[in-house]
C-alpha cells in the first residue's frame, strides 16, 4: 500500500511518457497534418532512421562530440580537484571559483563565451590573434573548427562538475593510507594510482557516466552556437529530434530518434558500468 | 497499416495521463485554464504574443484596456517557442490564449485546424481593411476569408550606403574597373551589379578607420536563424518567372523547384559572395549580425527587414542618414522552368521577396463567448489606422502594411524614427516597390511550412560550408521537399494548398 504513491508516480512520470513514445514511433502522428488520421506504420520510422545519411551524421557528431570533451573534463577535474584537495589555504574560495561556471545556463554560456568571445570578425580571441600577427580562426563556420569551439565551451562550463564530483571523492580517501604510502618511499604518482584512485574508482565512474549521458543529449550550446551547421557539422542527435519532433511536427520520426538514442545510451551505459564494475574487482584483486 | 486514430483524440488520450501530474499546478485562474473570466467578473484578456513585441503592444494597449475596465494577461515566448505553442495548442485544441501574435507564414497549418475565428465583417469596417495591401490581405486570409489581422507588413528591402555610392571619385573607379554606374538613388539594380559593388568595396579602407577590414556585403545565413529569407531573397530574381506563379514548387504538380538552374544559380553565387566579400565569419551570419555589420560601417550593403529603423537609431548605428533603400536587386536572365531553359530580359526582371510576411493577430477559436465582444473591441484598437500608423513609425520591428502608412512621409520623417524626409521617402518607396509589385513572390505558407525551412537551410548551409556543391545541395533539398510533401497528404494535396496561399 505505502508503495502505491511512489509506484502511481513512476507510472504516470516515466512508464507512461516512454510507451507513449514508443508508440508513437510506430505511427505516422504529426502534428500538423490537419484532417489526416494517423496510422501504425510498424517500422517504417526506423527504417528511414536506418537509411538516412542525414541521421548518422547526427551520430557522428555527437560520439565525437562526448569523446572529445568527456575525457578532457575527466583530466581536467581531476587535476584541480587533486590541487584543491592539497592547498590549505583559500579553498572556500578557489571551490566557489571553479563551480562559477557550472551555476551558469549553458544558453548563457554559449552566447556570451561562444557568440561573443569567438565572434570572427570582431570578437577579442580573434583579434588577439590578429594583433600577434596571424590570421583570424573560423570558430563558428568552418566545419572542424566549429565543433572544437563548441567542445572548448562544454569543457570551461562542466570541468567543475569533475572537480566537484572527484573533489568528494578524494576527500573519502583515508589520509592515513596516504601517509603510509608516503612513509614507505612511495611517490606522488604511485601513491595516486595505487591508492587514491582505486578508492575514487566508484564516484568517477559515477561522474563520468552522468556526463556521458549528457554529452550524448547535447543540444543547448549548439543550438544557440551554430544551430547545427556549418552544413551538418555540429547537428546533434538530440538537435535533430527537436527539429524534427517539436519544431516540424513530425512526432513519430522524432520519437523513433529519441528511441535509438536511448538505446544507444542504455548500451553505452550499461557497458561503461560493467567495464567499471570488472576494473574495481581486479583492483580489488 | 491499419488504425484509425483520430490525430486529435491520440494526442488528447495520450495527453490524459500528462495532464494527472499537470492537476496539481492548475490553480484556478492560471493560465491556460480557458475561463477567460477572473473571479471579480472582470473580462480578462490574455494574450500570448513575442516577448519584445508583446511588451510593445502591452505598452500600447494597457492605457485603453484601463479606460474600458478590462483585464490583461500577457504571456511572453520566444521567437520559436511562440509556434511551437500555437502550433501545439491548436493540434491539441488546447486554449493557449484569446488573442495570440503568429507568423503568417503559418496560416494554412492554423487556419486549417480551424484554431482562430473568422474576423467578422464589422471588424473590418471598424479597421478600413480597404486601406490595406493586397499582399498583405493574403497573408491574412484563406480561400477568401478573412482570419487574421494586421500589424507588421515585413519584407525584405535592399539596403545599401547611399552616401558612398553618390561618391564620384569612388563611383569613376568603380567604372572604370567594372563597366558599370553606381546609382545612389537605386543600389544595385541586378545581382550582377550587386555582385560587382561587393567585391569593389571589399579590402580598402572605405569607412576611414585606418584599417582595410571593410567589405562588401553581409547577409543573414545562418542555420536555424534566418537563412531560409537570406536565401530566398538572393534566389528569386533568378527563379521566379513573371508569367509562373510556381516558385517553391509546381503549383500543378506539387513537384519541388527548388533544385533547378535558378536555385542553383543563386546558391552558387551567394555561397561565392560570403566567402569572398563578407566580413569573417560572414558565411554563419545571423540576422542580427548582419544588420551589425551594416549599422556599424563594415559593408556597404545588405537586405533585411529591419534595416531602416535599425540604422536610424542612434544606439545602433553610426550610419544615420547615409542609407538608401530599394527593392531587391533583379536580373537580365530568368530561369523560365515551364520552357526549360533561360530567359533573356532587357529591362532587370525584379522577384521582391516578401520575406515572412509579417506578424499577424488572430483570435482563438476557443475564445470564450463571455469575452469574445471584448476581444473584437480590442483587436480593433490594435489594428485600426491610427494604431497602425504608430506601431510603424515607432522603433517597435513593425513595417508599413497600409497604402495609407505609405503616404506618411511627414510621420516617418519626423516623427519618433526621425529618418528625415530623404530617408523616409526612399524607404517608403522601396516598401511599396516591394509590397505591391506584380512579380513579388510570397513566402511559403503551405502546410508543414517548417520542415521545408529545415530542409533548404540544411542543404544550403552545406553548400556554404563547402560539404556539398550546390546543385547536389538543392538537388538534395528537392528530394527532402517531395518527401515532406508526400508526407504532408500528398504532393497535389500540397499544390492546392500552395495555390490558395497565392491567393488561386
Amino acid at each position: 500500500m505505502l508503495l502505491l504513491p511512489s509506484l502511481l508516480m513512476t507510472t504516470v512520470l516515466f512508464i507512461a511518457p516512454v510507451a507513449w513514445t514508443l508508440y508513437a514511433a510506430f505511427t505516422d502522428l504529426h502534428l500538423f497534418r490537419v484532417g489526416v488520421e494517423t496510422e501504425w506504420v510498424g517500422l517504417y520510422n526506423f527504417q528511414k532512421l536506418l537509411a538516412s545519411s542525414s541521421f548518422w551524421r547526427t551520430v557522428k557528431n555527437t560520439v565525437v562530440f562526448m569523446l572529445g570533451v568527456v575525457p578532457l573534463q575527466f583530466v581536467i577535474g581531476m587535476v584541480l580537484a587533486v590541487c584543491l584537495d592539497n592547498i590549505t589555504r583559500g579553498l572556500k574560495l578557489f571551490r566557489t571559483w571553479f563551480l562559477m561556471p557550472l551555476m551558469m545556463s549553458p544558453v548563457v554560456v554559449a552566447f556570451v563565451i561562444g557568440r561573443m568571445l569567438f565572434q570572427e570578425d570582431i570578437g577579442p580571441i580573434n583579434s588577439l590573434i590578429r594583433w600577434l600577427g596571424f590570421e583570424g580562426v573560423p570558430w563558428l563556420t568552418h566545419p572542424n573548427w566549429a565543433m572544437f569551439t563548441i567542445m572548448v565551451i562544454d569543457v570551461w562550463q562542466w570541468s567543475s562538475f569533475m572537480t566537484l564530483m572527484l573533489m568528494a571523492g578524494l576527500q573519502g580517501v583515508p589520509y592515513d593510507l596516504r601517509e603510509a604510502a608516503s612513509i614507505d618511499g612511495a611517490s606522488f604518482w604511485q601513491t595516486f594510482v595505487r591508492i587514491t584512485m582505486p578508492l575514487v574508482l566508484p564516484i568517477a565512474a559515477t561522474a563520468l557516466l552522468i556526463r556521458i549521458i549528457d554529452a550524448f543529449k547535447v543540444v543547448d550550446i549548439i543550438m544557440v552556437l551554430t544551430g547545427g551547421g556549418p552544413g551538418q557539422a555540429t547537428e546533434s542527435v538530440t538537435l535533430a529530434i527537436y527539429r524534427a519532433g517539436v519544431k516540424g511536427g513530425d512526432l513519430a520520426f522524432g520519437s523513433s530518434q529519441a528511441y535509438f538514442l536511448l538505446v544507444v545510451m542504455v548500451v553505452f551505459g550499461g557497458a561503461f558500468l560493467v567495464l567499471t564494475r570488472r576494473t574495481m574487482s581486479q583492483t580489488k584483486d | 497499416m491499419g488504425r484509425d486514430l483520430n490525430r486529435r483524440d491520440f494526442l488528447r488520450l495520450s495527453g490524459t495521463a500528462a495532464g494527472i501530474t499537470a492537476l496539481a499546478a492548475c490553480a484556478p485562474g492560471a493560465p491556460g485554464d480557458g475561463t477567460g473570466i477572473a473571479e471579480t467578473e472582470q473580462a480578462v484578456i490574455r494574450f500570448a504574443g513575442l516577448a519584445n513585441m508583446g511588451a510593445t503592444v502591452e505598452g500600447f494597449i494597457l492605457p485603453w484596456l484601463d479606460d474600458v475596465g478590462y483585464g490583461w494577461e500577457r504571456g511572453a515566448f520566444g521567437q520559436q517557442e511562440l509556434t511551437d505553442k500555437i502550433m501545439q495548442s491548436v493540434a491539441t485544441d488546447t486554449y493557449l490564449a484569446d488573442v495570440f501574435q503568429f507568423p503568417s507564414n503559418a496560416r494554412s497549418d492554423v487556419i486549417n485546424a480551424n484554431a482562430l475565428y473568422p474576423i467578422p465583417d464589422f471588424v473590418l469596417d471598424a479597421i478600413d481593411f480597404d486601406d490595406i495591401l493586397p499582399s498583405i490581405v493574403g497573408t491574412l486570409s484563406w480561400g477568401g476569408q478573412v482570419y487574421s489581422l494586421p500589424f507588421d507588413g515585413d519584407v525584405h528591402y535592399s539596403a545599401f550606403r547611399k552616401d558612398l555610392l553618390a561618391d564620384a571619385a569612388i563611383a569613376s573607379d568603380f567604372e572604370s574597373k567594372t563597366g558599370y554606374q553606381l546609382d545612389p538613388e537605386s543600389g544595385a539594380k541586378t545581382w550582377d551589379e550587386w555582385r560587382a559593388i561587393a567585391e569593389h568595396f571589399t579590402g580598402w579602407d572605405w569607412n576611414g578607420n585606418g584599417e582595410e577590414d571593410d567589405y562588401g556585403i553581409a547577409t543573414m545565413n545562418k542555420r536555424g536563424d534566418t537563412l531560409w529569407w537570406g536565401f530566398h531573397s538572393r534566389a528569386t530574381a533568378y527563379a521566379k518567372h513573371p508569367d509562373d506563379p510556381s516558385y517553391f514548387i509546381d503549383i500543378d504538380t506539387g513537384e519541388a523547384r527548388v533544385n533547378n538552374p535558378g536555385f542553383v544559380r543563386a546558391l552558387t553565387e551567394w555561397v561565392e559572395e560570403n566567402h569572398n566579400w563578407a566580413p569573417p565569419g560572414g558565411t554563419g551570419f545571423t540576422y542580427g549580425d548582419s544588420l551589425n555589420a551594416m549599422n556599424g560601417g563594415r559593408v556597404v550593403q545588405t537586405y533585411n527587414w529591419d534595416a531602416v529603423t535599425t540604422a536610424a537609431a542612434g544606439e545602433f548605428s553610426v550610419i544615420q542618414g547615409k542609407q538608401g533603400y530599394n527593392h531587391l536587386p533583379g536580373s537580365h536572365e530568368v530561369y523560365n522552368h515551364k520552357e526549360g531553359g533561360w530567359e533573356s530580359f532587357e529591362e532587370p526582371s525584379a522577384a521582391p521577396f516578401l520575406a515572412f510576411g509579417g506578424w499577424v493577430i488572430a483570435v482563438s477559436a476557443l475564445t470564450d463567448d463571455s469575452v469574445i465582444e471584448q476581444v473584437w473591441n480590442m483587436a480593433i484598437e490594435l489594428a485600426k489606422p491610427e494604431s497602425g500608423l504608430w506601431f510603424v513609425t515607432n522603433l517597435t520591428g513593425c513595417s508599413p502594411y497600409r497604402f495609407s502608412q505609405l503616404e506618411a512621409v511627414d510621420e516617418f520623417a519626423n516623427g519618433p524614427l526621425q529618418l528625415g524626409e530623404e530617408v523616409a521617402i526612399d524607404y517608403l518607396n522601396a516598401a511599396k516597390g516591394t509590397l505591391d509589385h506584380p512579380n513579388a513572390v510570397t513566402d511559403q505558407a503551405f502546410g508543414g511550412w517548417v520542415q521545408y525551412r529545415d530542409a533548404l537551410e540544411l542543404g544550403v548551409s552545406k553548400a556554404m560550408a563547402n560539404e556539398a556543391d550546390p546543385q547536389t545541395a538543392m538537388d538534395e533539398v528537392a528530394a527532402a521537399f517531395n518527401e515532406i510533401s508526400d508526407r504532408m497528404g500528398g504532393k497535389e494535396h500540397q499544390a492546392e494548398l500552395y495555390r490558395l496561399t497565392l491567393g488561386l
